[in-house]
């Protein structure tokens, strides 16, 4: 165990290098402050590394794994601080023009992402970033929208499946 | 909650929205019936893809050295935690430890990078300097993904 634990610093490190940006920017993204996505990024790696024994490769990605924890403490914490006025945000891309290792997967993922997004359409992109990135329930998108309540749900999944179905195509079985 | 119940339900937990109430009772639920797991296993799967869609940012520099300071500062916890368990326990907590770095590992990164490095310089700073009604009433951030395709 004391050897894990001298390794762990390198672990952590290698998650962070994998997955800092992400996950810091998903915070500024839901939270709207630097500040704000920091303390959310430290919660994060805080609790991946409290649990990582319940991580489970055969169950699903480390990717979807911790960017779950990322989004589910992000939405915890907007909803807690339902008070909190966000900021206008201006998400600069600083993708950089040749990139390298850890960053090179963090394009590719983009990539895949933005791929997958495409195969929705504008409606459901919509849709799918309110509930994502605002932290919105379908109720509180069928209020805002006047629309009903089962159309939002079929929305939602039927666009979570669309993404599945994109994400298939880039994976071969 | 039974499967159509849960299967209504899915999609807004796996977008971390469903209704705390009933978050419990999904989890009840998938834990003993398999196809509403797998359904809700790809859901997320999906969901968590949006995670990456957002044109990246990047965190302070010193970011990094915060979160392994907040680990190191974690481990005596963790450590007398872990020697008050059972061995059982602790084999958990290594293997899951273990598997991170595996996945790791499968997703790309060498096995030097995971546990081969130990405390020491830092490498190169990698990244360029660089209640509902209140939710819904907020100003749209602009979802420059939505529209853009590199």
């Amino acid at each position: 165990m004391e050897g894990l634990l001298a390794g762990d610093d390198a672990a952590i490190r290698a998650l962070y290098g994998r997955f800092g940006r992400p996950v810091y920017t998903m915070g500024l993204r839901l939270l709207g402050s630097r500040e704000a996505a920091e303390e959310l990024t430290q919660d994060v790696f805080l609790t991946a590394w409290r649990k990582a024994a319940r991580f489970d490769p055969q169950r699903g990605r480390l990717s979807t794994w911790l960017m779950t924890i990322a989004h589910n403490l992000a939405v915890d914490r907007l909803r807690r601080d339902t008070g909190v006025s966000r900021p206008h945000l201006v998400l600069v891309d600083e993708v950089p023009d040749r990139p390298a290792g850890d960053e090179e997967y963090a394009l590719i993922e983009r990539d895949e992402a933005l791929r997958a997004l495409a195969c929705l359409s504008d409606a459901e992109k919509r849709l799918i970033a309110r509930a994502y990135f605002r932290g919105m329930t379908a109720r509180e998108i069928a209020e805002a929208d006047a629309i009903p309540l089962g159309t939002v749900k079929t929305r939602l999944r039927s666009a979570l499946i669309k993404i599945r179905k994109a994400n298939e195509l880039k994976e071969p079985s | 909650m039974n499967c159509p119940a849960v299967r209504d339900r899915l999609p807004e937990h796996a977008l971390g929205v469903a209704d705390h109430h009933d978050v419990h009772a999904i989890e009840r639920h998938l834990a003993w019936c398999a196809a509403c797991r797998k359904e809700a296993r790809d859901l997320e799967r999906a969901a968590a893809t949006l995670a990456f869609a957002p044109a990246p940012a990047a965190p302070a520099p010193e970011l990094e050295e915060r979160i392994v300071a907040a680990v190191r500062r974690d481990r005596p916890s963790v450590s007398v935690a872990t020697a008050t368990t059972t061995p059982s326990r602790r084999r958990g907590r290594r293997a899951g430890v273990v598997l991170v770095a595996a996945a790791l590992m499968i997703a790309g990164l060498g096995a030097g990078a995971v546990l081969g490095r130990r405390d020491g310089p830092l490498p190169p700073h990698r990244h360029r300097a660089s209640s509902h009604r209140h939710i819904a009433a907020r100003p749209e951030p602009r979802d420059d993904f939505l529209a853009d395709r590199r």
